[in-house]
């Protein structure tokens, strides 16, 4: 997959440099390339997408049919219940749906598989800062993998008690000591701590990448890479390793002592005088607030962990895919700065009515309002960008496109929770899980989407079938919609999440065909998931060979070879000016003006690269039909 | 990208059709339910208003996004190239300043209504305490000396009686996990939190007999709608209305497997009554119901395979039977067999203001639905109090 005899605009011709052999395990498993590294999570990430998405196909059987056998695998998994998913194992789908999705695919997503890749690669270092804390990230992530599938098989299987794990569902076994029955929460046994574990495990995993992240952007830029000249990805993902190194201590530390409350006999969460399966128990007298104080201290700013990042690919992508610089580079970069600011003072939005004092959810309630704010200064940016420029359209651009359209919903939708009176009427109602889903399935996975179309060619030297690229992504963005839409339609009717069957409440009987379609359209997106894994895969193999900068993009990733060898650059590279100069005046014939091109060599990177245009590009798949013609 | 400018179109098209149409068609049900209590009046206002803001916000930016797809090319880019700008700080300035002031004037308008929902309770003494627990409400009311924890207090499971029109106080608590109290057509929720006794207010604007007779259509619509499956708990209430004796009842119309099952349920919603709560069983018809069904269950062994033959089962109910966890899950019956064991004796349920737990608190967080009933008068309370009273005097 080498690169070498392909002429490139980045004139760059030597044959990357191997500093010595490296076996086959050391190169593909225990890697301490980032890039490597950064494909690792990128396909344990896919492959834990495929298990949370059939766990929340589960969940979305149960609202069609409740208590009705599940086809072909109801049986098998459910033999002694008739087929029938029982309601602690629809507990444990949600459960486990969320937190497979949140700690095993979005935020390795966004912090592992992205981050690992492009930072150095963007700012023009061979590696990270720390290699082997690095490698050391992804395999702390197996524990993680491990405990999460474990959980399922122990007795009273995986956790039952929302993401969330509030205490003292979460806290207490609840199992009858002497009949071992009647349990409130089957999944509170082994299940529970072993989420715990797995949670711990992913934050040490997310830790020691924060770390490395923060040193690298800081210490191994290219020369002439200043703050200011950084791709709005590296920008994001900067702030987000920020977030997360102050957030992600909080959580590790409550679940210790969650973890201590359900193991060694501490009482941090666990309340006085609690009748737990008929008998009383005096607890210390401690709250279980607490836990919900903490938990949220790490978690909200943990959404902007699962957004910013995708927030910066996106930008990436618009501007690329617009020919034109990104709209108020710094107002991007000073709003993403705000939103992780300000998303340390509004995880009270989510104890409006959790019984903390009311004077104290006033403000909580007024940061909230406000982290709207720089939410919508990146979308005017964004629409901004897309303004008077010469659009293409890509795979990526449209899943990016697609993004924008998805996150407003999300956005604005938050606007009503932040509404203290009004979320006291739709908090834990369908309105916040469609809320999440606009802008976690909305918005982080489109993004995800879009920066894996996006970097595909680079990570592995072959272009993506735009064709069914395309296909993918109108499907999933119908069927998104479709699953997700009328969710705000069943909070607004009152219908509270987590019921495993809410069509018992005289007041909801009636949403039961609605909750069938949106469960067909989660199947549609589900199926529709298959095009993007065959793409990838036949791609893989057999997608045309990709130049080293097949979108005629700006920054340092599209200097190294598609893909990069080990150290990335065949030699340092120099920055010489912003990532988003598409369009610039300085070049006439081509439309965009890459970082590393030194001002005395722009008359020559330009000859070149109108001569290596055609070479290099057969048949470019952003042109799939004659009607987008573009490109001088 | 003009093609796909119709694509995304479609977006905020169809929005505003579900929208629309969950405005202006209130019957389909996909809206705010009918309110009937005066907060519930300012946070629904709270909401049209913000749902109107949004919209406008929605809509605009959406159709932007489609049009800056639709012309694709833009003017500026005439000659094949984006037009070449880093933005603009005007523009930066406008669409901070404007959202900002407009997100202030939302924060703003709603600290009334925070404070009225959170704030001014009315200074009276708690009406009832509401006590929730896996997997039922405990609704507790003082009783004739007017003092909680002493043994004249009246106790109903998942019946929250109040006076129509009065700014009322419970005290929420539970003795087990977190769960939250929503009463949805009064717009109001809160935790039950474990070590915490928390005051919660309303009033109701609406009787349950007006509300009753306003709905009476849609109870039968609903009833039939329910999927071939509905709860014992609704069942027993049917009974208990249509005061036919139970013992009777269940003698010419129980099928043994039914009764089997119908006691499986009641056993364990016995056994988790626990004895403090014994006395607790409100109405006569019920603690019979209770002492009937644990005769039977003495003579019939629920283990036994033989029990669920030859019957029609539904998955749902067989796996109820065959759970380990016995008969908790036997509150679902399949409908046909209802129909079967009652014959002529199940009627449609009334609508009633509902009551449910909107914070998880277990396997059985699904089915702890209580309800509100709104009574026309401060003396109709006190006359069903007293009744209630009666009631668990003579059981004793
Ligand atoms: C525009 C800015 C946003 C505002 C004003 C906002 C506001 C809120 C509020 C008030 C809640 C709590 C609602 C409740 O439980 O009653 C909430 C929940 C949530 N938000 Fe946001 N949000 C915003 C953006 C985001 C973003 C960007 C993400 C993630 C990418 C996100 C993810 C979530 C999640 C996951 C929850 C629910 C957690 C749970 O209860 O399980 N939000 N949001
Ligand atoms: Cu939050
Ligand atoms: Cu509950």
């Amino acid at each position: 997959m080498s690169v070498a005899g392909s002429i490139d605009a980045s004139g760059a011709h030597d044959d990357h440099h191997h500093a010595h052999e490296l076996s086959f395990i050391q190169k593909y498993v225990f890697s301490t390339d980032h890039k490597i590294i950064g494909i690792q999570f990128m396909f344990s990430g896919l492959f834990w997408l495929m298990i949370g998405g059939l766990l929340a196909l589960g969940v979305r059987w149960q609202l069609a049919y409740p208590f009705q056998t599940m086809p072909i695998v109801g049986p098998l998994l459910f033999g002694t219940e008739g087929g029938a998913i029982s309601p602690e194992f629809y507990n444990m789908l949600f459960t486990m749906h969320a937190s497979v999705m949140i700690f095993l695919v979005i935020i390795p997503f966004m912090v592992g598989a992205f981050a690992n890749y492009l930072i150095p690669l963007q700012i023009g270092a061979d590696d990270m800062a720390f290699p082997k804390l690095n490698m050391l990230s992804y395999w702390f992530m197996w524990p993680a993998f491990f405990c999460f599938a474990l959980s399922f098989f122990v007795e009273g299987g995986a956790a039952q008690a929302g993401w969330t794990s509030y205490p003292p569902l979460s806290s207490l076994t609840w199992i009858d000591p002497v009949t071992k029955a009647g349990s409130s929460a089957p999944g509170a046994g082994p299940g529970q701590t072993l989420w715990l574990l797995g949670v711990t495990f992913a934050g040490v995993s997310s830790m020691m990448g924060s770390v490395n992240y923060m040193t690298t952007v800081i210490n191994m830029r290219a020369p002439g890479m200043t703050m200011f000249r950084l791709p709005l990805s590296v920008w994001a993902i900067l702030i987000t390793a920020t977030l997360q190194a102050f957030a992600l201590p909080v959580l590790t530390a409550a679940g210790f002592l969650l973890l201590f409350d359900r193991t060694i006999g501490t009482q941090f969460f666990i309340p006085e005088n609690l009748w737990v399966n008929g008998t009383l128990i005096t607890g210390s007298g401690a709250s279980p607030l607490l836990w919900q104080h903490l938990f949220w201290f790490y978690s909200h700013p943990a959404v902007y962990i699962m957004i910013l990042p995708g927030m910066g690919i996106v930008s990436e992508i618009i501007a690329c895919f617009a020919r034109k610089p990104i709209f108020g580079y710094r107002p991007m970069v000073y709003s993403i700065a705000g939103i992780a600011g300000l998303g340390f003072v509004v995880w009270g939005h989510h104890m409006f009515i959790s019984g903390m004092n009311p004077a104290l959810g006033l403000t909580f309630m007024v940061t909230t309002i406000f982290i709207a704010l720089p939410s919508a200064i990146k979308v005017f940016n964004w629409l901004g960008t897309l303004w008077g420029g010469n659009l293409h359209v890509s795979t990526p651009m449209l899943h990016a496109v697609g993004f924008v359209s998805l996150f407003i919903i999300g956005g604005l939708s938050g606007i009503f929770m932040a509404a203290t009176p009004v979320d006291i009427y739709i908090h834990d109602t369908y309105f916040i899980v469609a809320h999440f889903h606009y802008v976690l399935a909305g918005g982080s996975l489109f993004s995800i989407f879009a920066g894996i179309t996006y970097w595909f060619p680079k990570m592995f030297g072959r272009m993506l079938n735009d064709f069914w690229g395309k296909v993918h992504f109108a499907a999933s963005f119908i069927f998104m919609n479709g699953t997700f839409f009328t969710m705000h339609q069943l909070g607004a009717a009152g219908m509270p999440r987590r019921l495993a069957n809410p069509y018992d409440y005289d007041y909801l009987a009636h949403l039961l065909p609605m909750n069938q379609f949106m469960t067909w359209s989660a199947i549609g997106m589900g199926l529709a998931q298959f095009i993007f894994l065959a793409n990838i895969f036949y791609s893989l193999f057999y997608g045309p060979k990709a130049s080293r900068n097949p979108w005629h993009a700006n920054s340092l990733e599209w200097l190294a070879p598609s893909p990069p060898g080990h150290g990335n650059f065949e030699s340092v590279p120099v920055v010489y000016r912003g990532p988003h100069e598409y369009s610039s005046p300085l070049v006439k014939d081509i439309d965009y003006l890459p970082q590393w091109v030194a001002p005395a060599d722009i008359a020559a990177f330009e000859a070149q690269a109108k001569l290596d245009q055609p070479a290099t590009e057969p048949a470019p798949p952003e042109q799939p039909s004659g009607n987008d013609e573009h490109q001088a | 990208m003009s093609k796909w400018a119709y694509f995304f179109l479609a977006v905020p098209i169809l929005v505003v059709a579900i929208f629309g149409a969950s405005l202006l068609f209130p019957s389909l049900g996909w809206g705010l339910p009918e309110n009937v209590s005066t907060i519930g009046k300012s946070i629904d206002f709270l909401y049209y208003a913000i749902l109107a803001i949004t919209g406008v916000v929605f809509v605009g930016t959406q159709l932007a996004l489609c049009w800056l797809l639709f012309i694709e090319k833009g003017q500026a880019s005439k000659d094949g190239r984006g037009k070449y700008t880093h933005g603009n700080h005007r523009a930066e300035v406008i669409w901070t300043v404007v959202p900002a002031f407009v997100l202030g004037i939302i924060a703003f308008a709603q600290m009334p209504a925070w404070y009225q929902a959170r704030f001014n309770g009315p200074r009276v003494d708690p009406i009832a305490r509401v006590v929730a627990r896996q997997f039922e409400w405990r609704i507790v009311y003082p009783g004739p000396d007017g003092q909680y924890d002493t043994s004249d207090d009246i106790h109903v499971p998942n019946e929250l009686h109040v006076p129509v029109n009065r700014r009322v106080r419970i005290e929420l608590r539970t003795m087990d996990v977190l769960h939250s109290f929503f009463l949805p057509h009064l717009r109001v929720k809160h935790d039950a939190v474990p070590g915490l006794s928390v005051p919660v207010w309303f009033d109701a604007t609406k009787t349950t007999r007006e509300y009753q007779n306003e709905n009476a259509e849609l109870s039968n619509a609903d009833f039939r709608a329910v999927d071939g499956t509905t709860r014992l708990g609704r069942i027993c209430v049917a009974i208990d209305e249509a005061k036919t004796p139970l013992t009777s009842f269940l003698k010419d119309h129980l099928s043994a497997e039914t009764r089997a099952m119908l006691a499986s349920y009641l056993v364990t919603w016995n056994a988790t009554l626990g004895a403090e709560f014994e006395p607790a069983v409100p109405s006569g018809l019920r603690s019979a119901m209770i002492g009937e069904l644990n005769g039977i269950l003495a003579t019939e062994d629920l283990s036994d395979p033989k029990l669920t033959e030859g019957i029609n089962l539904t998955a749902s109910t067989t796996s109820h039977l065959a759970s380990p966890l016995g008969g908790r899950k036997s509150t679902l019956l399949n409908r046909e067999i209802l129909q079967d064991a009652f014959p002529g004796e199940i009627k449609p349920l009334e609508r009633h203001f509902d009551l449910a737990c909107a914070e998880l608190c277990g396997w059985g967080h699904y089915k702890m639905k209580g309800r509100l009933i709104v009574h026309e008068t401060q003396e109709e309370l006190d006359a069903w109090l007293a009744e209630r009273h009666a009631e668990q005097e003579a059981s004793r």
